[in-house]
């Protein structure tokens, strides 16, 4: 508790660095140093409501706010500042290192280097305590309370290294754009779509290997009359995209809707201070933002955890489902529609 | 915004897959395995206390039978013993009884005998001396003298004879 509000902390104030600085970049070239306050910008900045009104202040923060959320060609690092990042093009397709890029190769380095110590034990039928132990739990979750009742003994057994990377992976890009310096990468619907894809792919290939393809084909006439199937092929074809392309947009939306509603509730702070114009309402403002970013912060610690959980029990239910297909009847599966 | 990237798609994939690989070999393995080997080793650790459980049950169970009998059995022996000593006893009182009655009758018997014998030699000797203290009566011509001497004589030996017993 105490570390997330310390990290809750931390993490308003570099949001609130950032904001102030991004907020001075359409006006002046100057960098503002890390205390800067509202009458700072203003005196700075010379940004006043006066000259440009509370529409085109709110504009710029909507900005500032896609800005912050965006995936980007540069980095910011503590101490060293802005770093740019590598520009790669292969066979014609833009493949740069960007920011969330980055951020996914620390959350795969940083799974690696926890995950192998949490693994490694003297014997395999040792009961690993503190950190290991807590790995183990969750693994263990994964494969007895998801994979398996999900997609039966064998396959939830083979499904599980799958299942729990998918878990760790999204858990670990959500909870990295918690920390100051940090971007979600999972708030990014590429990423997003990527994963959801593996999903896919697995889904499909799992219902093509249990039911055959004729088996999988005949699944996509929906078991009705073949008069029926032109209205029933492209139903049916669509469905197997609708579940993947939930997956992909619910983490998406969830992981991006709670930094727009913390950066939001900061911004109020810049919004009632009127770039400095008014720097009593900005102030009488911040103490209300702070307590609700904080309460919205630990609101996104669990929806990282959730969002984690919520992807990979959709995977196992989807992946499972389709394997399964050859269990149930062409009829029941009629009738289920 | 919800403009899709391929470059970010491509490289979501690679460090998706990579880190699957990697974490199958460096983490799940190992971690599912233990898990595995956990469980089997406490099913297998259940399965031979419920063994050992069913064994000690059996064998307390025999034991206890075993126990049973052998009380049974004990019980048995000490009412067969009491009852063997009670007739023994019985036996034994009942034989007592009979000798000494026959020991008493017995010599009851010898008594009357002796004493009717001692009684049949006084009368015969008695008679005998009669006769012959008649005999010397008759055989002589008595004087009152004589005649006094006799029975004197007679008497005396008659104390003699009583003097000493037959």
């Amino acid at each position: 508790m105490t570390g997330a509000f310390i990290c809750s902390t931390i993490t308003f104030l570099t949001l609130f660095c950032k904001t102030a600085t991004v907020d001075l970049q359409g006006e002046s070239q100057h960098s503002t140093a890390p205390h800067a306050d509202t009458s700072h910008v203003a005196t700075t900045g010379g940004h006043g409501a006066a000259s440009h009104g509370e529409a085109g202040h709110s504009e710029d923060i909507g900005a500032v706010i896609i800005h912050h959320i965006s995936d980007d060609n540069k980095i910011e690092l503590p101490f060293a500042g802005e770093v740019h990042l590598p520009h790669i093009e292969l066979f014609g397709i833009d493949l740069s290192i960007t920011k969330h890029v980055v951020m996914m190769m620390v959350a795969a380095v940083l799974l690696i280097v926890l995950l192998g110590i949490a693994a490694r034990r003297r014997s395999p039928t040792e009961v690993p305590t503190g950190f290991a132990g807590a790995i183990e739990i969750v693994v263990e979750f994964i494969r007895n309370q998801i994979a398996i009742p999900n997609m039966g003994e064998a396959l939830g057994s083979k499904f599980t290294p799958y299942l729990c990377t998918a878990f760790f992976f999204i858990l670990t890009c959500n909870l990295l754009g918690l920390i100051p310096y940090g971007s979600t990468a999972t708030g990014n619907v590429s990423v997003t779509a990527a994963l959801a894809s593996l999903t896919f792919i697995m889904t499909q290939a799992m219902g093509i290997k249990a039911n055959g393809l004729g088996g999988y084909l005949k699944h996509l006439t929906g078991g009705v009359h073949p008069a029926m199937w032109i209205i029933m092929v492209p139903v049916e074809f669509l469905g197997l995209f609708t579940k993947p392309f939930a997956l992909c947009i619910r983490l998406y939306a969830n992981m991006t809707a709670g930094h727009v509603v913390i950066l939001s509730l900061i911004s109020l702070i810049f919004i009632f201070g009127k770039g400095g114009a008014s720097p009593i309402a900005g102030y009488g403002i911040a103490p209300v933002s702070v307590a609700f970013s904080l309460f919205v912060n630990m609101l996104e610690l669990l929806v990282a955890f959730l969002q984690a959980y919520i992807f990979t029990l959709l995977s196992s239910l989807f992946i499972g489902a389709a394997a399964a297909h050859a269990d149930h009847g062409e009829a029941e599966h009629g009738a289920s529609h | 915004m919800l403009q899709l990237h391929t470059g970010l798609i491509v490289w979501t994939i690679i460090i998706f897959v990579l880190l699957l690989f990697i974490l199958r070999k460096v983490a799940w393995k190992p971690i599912v395995g233990g898990l595995e080997e956990r469980t089997k080793k406490v099913k297998d650790s259940l399965e031979k206390a419920e063994a050992a459980q069913r064994a000690a049950e059996s064998a307390r169970s025999e034991y206890e039978a075993m126990m049973a009998k052998a009380s049974k059995e004990a019980q048995e022996l000490i009412a067969r013993s009491r009852k063997d000593a009670e007739a023994v006893r019985d036996k034994i009182v009942a034989e007592a009884q009979t000798n000494a009655d026959q020991l008493l009758q017995r010599t009851k018997r010898e008594i009357d005998l002796a004493s009717q014998k001692a009684l049949d030699e006084i009368k015969q000797t008695a008679a005998e001396l009669s006769i012959n203290i008649a005999g010397r009566i008759i055989g002589k011509s008595l004087a009152a003298k004589d005649h006094q001497d006799l029975i004197r004589q007679a008497l005396s030996e008659m104390h003699n004879l009583s003097g000493e017993p037959n």
